[in-house]
């Protein structure tokens, strides 16, 4: 598990490495507005082309770069349908508390499970290697967190079970 | 469109006698971007125009990834030693369209890793930031 997983890491983390590359940028359509154009997406000449990466059909990471903001989205494996509900819930949980997290985006963009939002105030305000090592440190955890949610989960259930069905016997 | 499957002729010829090196440095060579500028273009031209681009440039694509494939992994680094900057360039724009789809991932991710070693950061960031898609 981890042998595969390690590439597919290594080259969202090169991807992020060289797409962190963020400076101050006012809007062109606004005057005095300063706004992440990835975000925007009113000019096309500043935008890069977005690369995505997948793993596996599910698994996969979409990065779309511009010149001042840098979108990364995230998506989970998700084998089946518990692990579907969890991941659902455990990103809400997550993006309600979007504030603490900083480069968190509020919401997904359509079709993944969660997405960040850096823009040049983050790259000027903390490291940029940290805020690498961050995402790829979250991709790493996020799965073993998840089974381990899942496991949890069915062992509740089977106690459940077993009290529900100790009346009967 | 002829070029493209003459290109993908020769390539798997390369490939057919045993010599997959060969036939990267044949996928890599003259890139097809675009067609040059026309001007006064009906709609339905420049539609038929855009389709031929897409087809042409699919075609190349999926040339360059038979090729990838076909190469094994112990000689993925002597090959990627003989190319130029150009051509790791657009290695480099080839490996991430190919990572767009999930079905050689695990091999692309050896090749983009050897690229990245011989071509440093700079060449991601000309993949990412080049108009010229493929």
């Amino acid at each position: 598990m981890a042998a595969t997983l390690k590439p597919y890491l290594d080259c969202i983390r090169s991807t992020l490495t060289a797409s962190l590359c963020l400076q101050s940028f006012s809007s062109q359509e606004v005057e005095r507005h300063n706004k992440p154009e990835v975000e925007s997406q009113k000019s096309k000449e500043l935008i890069c082309k977005p690369v995505k990466i997948c793993r596996t059909e599910k698994e996969m990471c979409l990065i779309e770069t511009s010149i001042n903001s840098i979108r990364v989205s995230i998506s989970l494996k998700k084998s089946d349908e518990v692990e579907e509900i969890l991941t659902e819930k455990f990103m809400r949980f997550l993006m309600i508390r979007a504030e603490n997290f900083l480069i968190l985006r509020r919401k997904p963009i359509q079709g993944y499970d969660i997405s960040f939002l850096i823009t040049n105030t983050h790259t000027e305000e903390m490291f940029k290697h940290k805020l690498v090592d961050f995402i790829v440190h979250f991709l790493t955890e996020i799965d073993a967190e998840i089974s381990s949610m899942k496991i949890t989960l069915n062992q509740r259930a089977r106690i459940v079970a077993e009290e529900l069905l100790k009346k009967f016997a | 469109m002829e070029e493209a499957e003459q290109r993908e002729q020769e390539c798997i010829s390369f490939v057919n006698s045993g010599n997959p090196e060969a036939a990267l440095s044949v996928a890599l060579a003259n890139p097809f971007y675009k067609f040059p500028e026309q001007e006064k273009l009906t709609k339905q031209q420049k539609k038929e125009l855009d389709d031929l681009t897409k087809q042409i440039k699919t075609k190349n694509f999926e040339t360059a990834m038979n090729v990838l494939m076909a190469i094994q992994e112990k000689s993925i680094k002597s090959s990627i030693d003989k190319l130029n900057q150009e051509e790791i360039n657009l290695l480099m724009k080839f490996i991430y369209r190919g990572l767009e789809y999930h079905q050689h991932s695990s091999t692309l991710f050896k090749w983009h890793a050897a690229t990245l070693e011989k071509g440093g950061i700079g060449c991601i960031v000309r993949a990412i930031a080049d108009r010229n898609k493929i």
